[in-house]
């Protein structure tokens, strides 16, 4: 039979991680909740910006548009960005996991291709994962607050776009997880730049003519397209990290679970092993009696 | 009249306001601009200042940190960065930024340092304006 205190004191040890999990459960669906709410909150500047993005691309020439770097499509493309966002703690199920294994199947294929991917970390744990990687990381951002504001996505927005105009990079992606649910996420890969547009139709010759002011490239060059970069970052950002604390907080429900199962399990066995030391006990007493009764 | 305005303001974190008003007035990168119901479809570049817009006699403000105003279809959309109504802003706080700004400014050489720290002044200032506009406006109210 176990031995009793052995069994009592790993019934202690798991309550206490049980009281760790439980109140990690409690801290991130307060939490997932605020990151909800942002990233809803966010959805209508998005859509906006994308909507008023098109409208402006499609009533203009082409010619103008080909000055525009962001815009630009490439011939031949090299350099290879890919944004990586991962979390900086752990405790979050196979959230980080799924994003890297992402992540890597698409190194492979582009290195197949014969293109030269480079990195751009986001997250302590893409940190530690990626450190053996033979990959090259240009740009690595670590300790982002939970819920992530406009400047961090900023930022990184704007160094991206800087690599990308300086010609250090052909093309950039993004590869973070996607809020769908509380219960579901996604991987996705979204292509950052060169900006994806639908191809500028060719008649809308009497539609009422739109007033630039102070004029077309300068309104797209400094307004819309820096602000939907950086819009896309953000909510990329949000997703992640509504993501991030959604995982966390079903990984801590089901630890909290568990514990709760192995205590049940541990006490049965505890009481199990306690009755048998009081039998066997009673039985030695009695057979000791008898023995003396001769 | 061609009916009225919609006015919409919009930030990454937030629809800041979405109402219907009877003019606009704001300021753009190259000057300042009135828009009344059936105005053309513009696109335009904001300054960072303040949205003024009226709604009957009544004229409210907001503090807007640059962005881009559309107008198409009597329907006015605001996308900023940030923006403020005058009844949020915190005017100690705005003076508070404001003075820092300014007094960081001086030490400041780089270029970039510099652009930064005006950038604040004029957020603060912008703030500040959004606030001393709308005070102007209830002393009228209450000399009426």
């Amino acid at each position: 039979m176990a031995n009793l205190k052995a069994i009592r004191s790993r019934i202690k040890s798991v309550q206490a991680t049980q009281k760790i999990t439980r109140a990690m459960r409690l801290v991130a669906a307060a939490k997932v909740r605020r990151a909800q709410l942002r990233v809803q909150a966010a959805r209508p500047f998005t859509t906006r910006v994308v909507k008023l993005l098109r409208e402006v691309v499609r009533d203009t020439a082409a010619v103008d548009l080909l000055e525009l770097p962001l815009l630009a499509r490439r011939d031949r493309i090299k350099d290879v960005g890919i944004i990586v966002l991962s979390s900086d703690r752990g405790l979050c199920g196979s959230y980080n996991t799924n994003v890297f294994r992402v992540v890597l199947e698409r190194l492979e294929q582009l290195q197949g291709e014969g293109k030269t991917p480079h990195l751009i970390l986001v997250g302590l744990k893409a940190v530690a994962f990626f450190r053996h990687v033979k990959v090259d990381r240009l740009k690595t951002y670590t300790l982002l607050p939970a819920i992530p504001t406009v400047q961090e996505a900023k930022l990184i927005a704007d160094q991206a776009a800087e690599m990308y105009v300086g010609g250090k990079l052909d093309a950039v992606e993004i590869i973070g997880t996607q809020f769908i649910s509380m219960l579901r996420s996604q991987v996705v890969n979204t292509k950052f730049l060169p900006v994806e547009l639908p191809p500028p139709e060719e008649h809308h010759a009497l539609e009422p003519e739109m007033l630039f002011e102070p004029t077309i490239q300068e309104v797209l060059e400094r307004e819309l397209l820096p602000k939907y970069i950086e819009n896309v970052i953000f909510q990329a950002l949000l997703d992640a990290s509504a993501s991030e604390l959604a995982a966390r907080m079903n990984a801590m429900t089901n630890a909290s679970n568990n514990a709760r199962d192995l205590i049940s399990a541990l006490t049965l066995v505890y009481n199990k092993a306690r009755q048998a030391s009081i039998t066997q006990e009673l039985l030695e007493i009695v057979g000791g009696a008898e023995a003396l009764k001769g | 009249m061609a009916g009225r305005l919609t006015l919409k303001v919009f930030t990454p974190e937030r629809i800041v306001l979405d109402q219907e008003v009877d003019q606009v007035v704001a300021r753009a990168v190259d000057g300042e601009l009135a828009i009344l119901p059936g105005h053309e479809p513009l696109l335009t570049a904001l300054a960072i200042d303040i949205l003024r817009y009226k709604v009957g006699r009544d004229e409210m403000t907001a503090a807007v940190m640059g962005g881009v105003m559309e107008v198409n279809n009597n329907e006015v959309t605001v996308l900023s960065d940030l923006a403020e109504l005058d009844t949020e802003v915190d005017e100690a706080r705005a003076h508070q930024d404001k003075e820092k700004a300014e007094a960081e400014k001086i030490q400041k050489a780089d270029k970039l340092d510099v652009y930064l720290t005006e950038m604040a002044i004029s957020k603060s200032i912008a703030r500040l304006k959004a606030v001393e506009w709308s005070k102007r406006r209830r002393s009228r109210q209450r000399a009426d």
